[in-house]
């Protein structure tokens, strides 16, 4: 287990409550009902409950589909959407532990899997294999979330593509081990592209995902920007300060970069958290203009300031 | 030549960007200044928001570019047409309900956009009064029918001078609009049903004013026109749209398009192509000839002062992508590679041990620059000419392929087929009859420093007659198409023109739009062909629309190389614009 987590018996550890879908998320009433495993009591490892999180229907359902019935869930989604904190949010409902790892392109097969160390037993330098994140996990009821998926480098994610399958073993080729997966580990995926690499210039850094491993998550979800009333109730609980119309005019505005982006007309665009931001530097700044400047404007190339100050007049 | 310039392409742009935006419609877009919806000319717009009155002092633009966004967000069109009347007053009243109705259903949160299309509509109403619309007693009732419907949707006032000078009318039609505004008020959030109440209305009105003036004989035969000629309104139904003839087959399936478009070509003939030629510009010329072409072009681009360093790595950013990461290994530097950990150990001083990520930008571009040579282009050519030879420079320094191509005729006034064609006895439409003449100045496998003295043979006044469009651009796709070897190519092709075909002989012989529209087939064909980007620069007014992608010319050209620069933003600006690539 990596080294400075929490003294846990995770191994013991399974779920032993069923809950319902419509009972536990009304958000998904207007689906079929099913149960869902869950945990009686909370651990360090699992998320803390955020009230304010509006949970979005489908892809709410896509990731419980994924914890009830062993599926492998990616979301996609552009950033801010919220696609890793909405499965955190489910897992902290359901007390289920949760784990991130943040891909990036420097992540290699040893850093995943495990590798031998040096390290002073009884006084004696000796070199031992310590146990990467995966099959850590694996051994664990735990909810793996395998952040910016598409940031990883095709050639390590491979290591993955056995437990993409159901009950897939992990094959530890250092250690002549092959470890079972516990039957409540889950594992899930985000990712900003669905592997077609960074094909508008947004995503600098992401990869052409291998098509081979596409195919193994069952589930793809989309996560989209929620609609403007959902977008506003999540606006006001975190910043209360701020009056309705006003958020109602903010939400426009960042809906109006979002379709400018879509047509290729700006290169940027506001997501909730800039939103947020936007609403807690008004609560510092004390002016709304000051505030946007700072959370978005200055983040947009020189040419399209004007195209940003033509939505804030239509908004305000 | 007739021209766009950069100004207009960048407002132009940015005003379609607010509407994109504002309207939620990606496709929508403007094009020299009229509307483009899903790629068809959206056909006009009520007056207040029409886009020529951007350009008036009195208007407020942003109430106008947010009234049609409003329109593509919340008016159906397909629905609109269908119920749209066919008379001339019928349709206009229609129209400006259903406008009035779009507006008022703006919601709240857009309070900026609300303000604009209110200020746009009572600056609009105002400045129709000044200018005497309603002295005819027509215009007064249709005012006193809008104003009033605005203020019952919009729960707005309108000033005071206004009130007062409709006051009188406005009592006097109480009796008849009271109830039927009413039902346009509770169905304002239901196109379907406020249509049907809107009808009713238009149909009240055009009697009303048909009524007017039937006892007045000399205003009742212009009856036809009463909303353009009383109304001082610009104003047609619908279906007579003169636009929709140009783009007819934008209503089909892709694949019928195909068929259609095909269909279409074949429909053009000639009449005798043994006299066309296609030859190398710079053989026909002498060469001591050519040097004094060359020496005054050189002249020309060094008094220009280009950068060229500063637009090659502009022009090569626009074209070229980045390949996918790969790793060089056995570097001597960088991140250690983990495969010779063990040599790294027992021989740490080879250094050949290392791995390097990295990521090349690929170039696979072929441009071929299309130059119509025909009489009116003559003036231009010195310019022309010292474009096109930076432009194919530049592009090589950014190793794009180019090919340079012109197309004249090689007489006036026919040649030997129209001779032919008389000798014969003149039979009703034989087809093309001059002799075509095809221009190659560059082509793909030479390089710009061999090509130069081909270039300055665009300096040779004899070679600019008439021109046959439409066959040129065949001819440039099929070279362009069939030079790319079965690589994967992005193909571009770029006219340089200034206006419709002109053939005096074809033309007489077949009509005024044999030539015309089988070059707006040809170019309906390109747009839809999968691996060609077609581009126009210069294109007169008459046939610009019909090109998606354009690039402006700007007619008093200083000595600065500010068209490639501009160009370069042109070509950046659509490139990203995702509905046209």
């Amino acid at each position: 287990m990596p080294t400075g987590a929490p003294p846990l018996d995770l191994l013991q550890l399974q779920p032993g409550k069923m809950v319902r879908l419509h009972s536990m998320f009304p958000e998904c009433s207007s689906f079929a009902n099913f149960e869902i495993p869950s945990f009686g009591n909370r651990n360090a490892l699992v998320p803390s409950v955020d009230s304010a999180y509006q949970l979005n229907p489908e892809a709410t359902l896509a990731i419980l589909a994924g914890f009830a019935f062993n599926r492998r869930v990616m979301i996609q989604g552009m950033h801010g959407t919220g696609k890793s904190t909405h499965i955190e949010q489910i897992a902290a409902r359901l007390n289920w532990p949760c784990m991130r790892i943040n891909l990036d392109g420097q992540i290699t097969r040893m850093d995943l899997i495990g590798k031998d160390i040096i390290s002073i037993e009884d006084g004696k330098q000796i070199t031992k294999f310590q146990e990467g994140l995966i099959p850590w996990s694996l051994q664990r009821p735990i909810a793996l979330i395998l952040d910016e998926y598409d940031a990883g480098q095709p050639d390590v994610m491979f290591v993955i593509q056995r437990m993409l399958e159901r009950e897939g073993r992990l094959t530890l080729l250092d250690q002549n081990r092959v470890i079972e997966p516990n039957p409540a580990f889950r594992i899930f995926a985000t990712c900003n592209t669905v592997g077609m690499g960074n094909w508008n210039g947004l995503y600098q850094g992401t990869q052409l995902l291998n098509h081979g491993q596409m195919d193994r998550w069952d589930i793809v979800a989309a996560l989209n920007y929620l609609e403007p009333q959902e977008e506003a109730c999540i606006v006001l609980a975190k910043v209360p300060q701020l009056t309705k119309e006003l958020v109602g005019s903010m939400v426009s505005l960042a809906n109006l970069t979002r379709k400018g982006f879509e047509s290729g007309d700006l290169s940027t665009l506001m997501s909730t958290r800039t939103l947020i931001t936007w609403g807690e530097n008004w609560r510092i700044l004390k002016n709304l203009q000051l505030a946007f400047d700072l959370a978005f404007l200055n983040k947009c190339e020189m040419e399209e300031k004007s195209l940003v100050a033509e939505y804030y007049q239509r908004c305000f | 030549m007739q021209t766009e310039t950069h100004d207009d392409f960048e407002l132009q742009n940015h005003y379609g960007a607010i509407i994109r935006s504002l309207s939620g419609e990606l496709s929508a877009e403007i094009r020299d200044w009229q509307l483009f919806y899903k790629a068809t000319p959206f056909g006009l717009l009520p007056p207040h928001i029409s886009l020529s009155n951007l350009n008036e002092i009195w208007a407020d633009k942003r109430g106008i570019l947010d009234g049609i966004a409003l329109r593509l967000r919340y008016s159906e069109k397909i629905l609109h047409q269908s119920l749209s009347p066919s008379g001339m007053t019928e349709s206009f009243v229609f129209e400006m309900l259903e406008q009035i109705r779009v507006e008022s259903v703006c919601p709240e949160e857009l309070r900026g956009t609300k303000k604009n299309i209110q200020n746009q509509f009572i600056a609009w109403i105002q400045h129709y009064m000044g200018a005497g619309g309603t002295e005819s007693s027509s215009g007064l009732l249709l005012m006193a029918l809008f104003t009033t419907t605005w203020i019952r949707l919009n729960g707005k006032e309108v000033p005071q001078l206004l009130q007062d000078m409709l006051e009188a009318t406005r009592a006097g039609l109480s009796e008849i609009t009271g109830p039927l505004l009413k039902q346009l008020k509770a169905n304002k959030f239901c196109q379907k049903e406020f249509s049907i109440t809107s009808l009713i209305l238009a149909n009240i009105f055009s009697k009303l004013i048909e009524n007017e003036y039937l006892n007045t004989p000399s205003i009742r035969s212009k009856r036809k026109f009463s909303v353009g000629s009383i109304l001082q309104i610009e104003w047609q139904p619908q279906s007579k749209l003169h636009s929709e003839e140009i783009f007819p087959i934008e209503k089909l399936s892709t694949q019928e398009k195909r068929l259609e478009l095909l269909k279409t070509l074949n429909n053009y003939s000639v009449f005798d192509r043994q006299y066309d030629v296609e030859l190398e510009a710079k053989r026909t010329i002498r060469p001591a000839q050519l040097s004094i072409y060359q020496s005054e072009l050189n002249q020309e681009i060094a008094r220009r002062n280009i950068p060229w360093g500063k637009l090659t790595r502009i022009y090569k950013q626009i074209f070229s992508h980045a390949e996918p990461y790969t790793w060089l290994t056995t570097e001597s530097e960088a991140e250690i590679d983990r495969r010779y950990l063990i040599r790294a150990a027992t021989s740490p001083l080879q250094s050949p041990l290392y791995k390097l990520r990295t990521q090349t930008q690929l170039t696979q571009t072929k441009i071929t620059l299309l130059i119509d040579c025909s009489g009116s282009m003559k003036e231009q050519r010195l310019n022309i000419a010292v474009w096109i030879d930076s432009l194919v420079r530049i592009l090589e320094q950014a190793k794009i392929q180019t090919e340079v191509l012109g197309y004249s005729t090689v007489t006036w006034q026919g040649g030997k087929p129209f001779k032919e064609w008389r000798r014969s006895g003149q039979a009703p439409n034989p087809g093309r009859l001059n002799e075509r003449a095809h221009w190659v100045f560059k082509d793909f496998k030479t390089t710009w420093r061999k090509s130069r003295p081909g270039i300055s043979a665009l300096l040779r006044p004899e070679i600019y007659t008439e021109s046959i469009d439409g066959e040129a651009m065949l001819w440039a796709v099929d070279r362009l198409q069939k030079g790319a070897n079965g690589k994967a190519f992005n193909k571009t092709l770029i006219i340089f023109s200034d206006g419709c075909p002109m053939d005096r002989a074809t033309i007489q012989a077949n009509g005024e739009d044999f030539l015309r529209d089988h070059f707006l087939n040809t170019i309906a064909w390109c747009e839809h062909q999968t691996d060609i980007s077609l581009w126009g620069c210069g294109i007169g007014e008459e046939l610009r629309t019909a090109l998606k992608r354009r690039l402006s010319w700007e007619p008093d050209q200083n000595t600065s190389a500010e068209i490639l620069f501009n160009w370069a933003a042109e070509f950046k600006k659509t490139l990203n614009h995702k509905i046209l690539t």
